[in-house]
């Protein structure tokens, strides 16, 4: 049980980060699956080795990490608009050197349309499903460009270099 | 200081290779500690161009400026870090079969303060080198074509 509220406290906490926050927010799915798997993986441990610590509903994180399995090319955006994140798409893709071509709901990627991002926007959330991009090098290199034009889930410390007098 | 050289044989001329490299604003797509490079003053090809620029180490970011100091036309762009650490990047470009032969030499000084604060001097040079492979890597993938 402890496990499970220290689990849904991150969660929470996490969400209520990026509400709260003024920039557009990312959240990935891959992110939230490797965090089940890894209370998934803790719990588990706990069950075999420390009995006394263990959590009665181990096979819940692993549910859990089963459902969001599918889930892992999608992003979560919060604070977000369909216009300024289809020119961010737009724009990565013209930093990787990457052809696109918008199609109904989305884009398609590359010359043989290969990969392609679907996006879905309700008010200031949105979803960005990405298809067929592990196969392909250049939108894994585009995937990750576009995930640095957002903020992440929490707040990052920042350190600002002083002006060299050379 | 630390040099850190990479070479990689890239699918494209010369000219676009180097101009593709001379906007800073696509380093953040093949340089992947690189978050941002924003507040870009002057034209990168031409003289006394600076840009604030974001990277992110550690999970912690970090910020600085820098400015051009070469840029010839279809052959190397070359830029300093004027901020905390010391370093000067030069992006040197020769006709290659199949393209362009890119060579990245990066010259950097880390404070000795910092190594003692922060990690082994030893580690963060192998961590650097480990760098620039992938950015010799993601160039390869950006130019490389479908």
């Amino acid at each position: 049980m402890r496990f499970l509220i220290v689990y849904l406290t991150i969660i929470g906490l996490g969400l209520l980060s990026m509400f709260v926050r003024r920039d557009t927010s990312l959240a990935r799915g891959a992110g939230i699956f490797n965090l089940t798997v890894l209370f998934s993986g803790a719990s588990i441990v706990l069950a075999v080795f420390l009995p006394a610590l263990r959590d009665p509903f181990p096979l819940v994180f692993v549910g859990l990490a089963v459902l969001l399995y599918p889930l892992r090319e999608h992003w979560l955006l919060v604070k977000s608009e369909r216009g300024s994140t289809e020119e961010t798409i737009e724009g990565c893709c013209r930093a990787t050197l990457l052809e696109y071509a918008r199609v109904e709901g989305g884009y398609r990627l590359g010359r043989k349309g290969l990969a392609e991002i679907r996006c879905h926007h309700a008010n200031a959330v949105g979803l960005l499903v990405f298809r067929g991009v592990s196969g392909h090098a250049k939108a894994r290199v585009l995937q990750r460009l576009l995930s640095k034009q957002f903020v992440g889930v929490f707040p990052r410390l920042v350190i600002q270099l002083k002006e060299d007098r050379r | 200081m630390t040099r850190v050289i990479k070479s990689v044989i890239l699918s494209a001329e010369p000219t676009k290779v180097v101009d593709y490299i001379a906007s800073v604003a696509n380093h953040p797509a093949f340089i992947s500690a690189l978050k941002k490079v924003e507040n870009v003053k002057g034209d990168t090809r031409g003289t006394g161009a600076t840009w604030d620029w974001t990277f992110v180490m550690g999970g912690v970011e970090v910020k600085g400026k820098a400015e051009r100091t070469d840029f010839v036309p279809g052959k190397s762009f070359c830029f300093r870090t004027t901020t905390g650490i010391k370093s000067t990047f030069n992006y040197r470009v020769e006709p290659a079969k199949g393209g362009a032969k890119l060579t990245i030499d990066v010259d950097y000084e880390i404070p000795q303060n910092v190594i003692a604060k922060v990690a082994d001097k030893a580690i963060v040079e192998r961590m650097n080198d480990q760098e620039g492979d992938k950015t010799a890597a993601n160039l390869k993938t950006i130019f490389d074509k479908e």
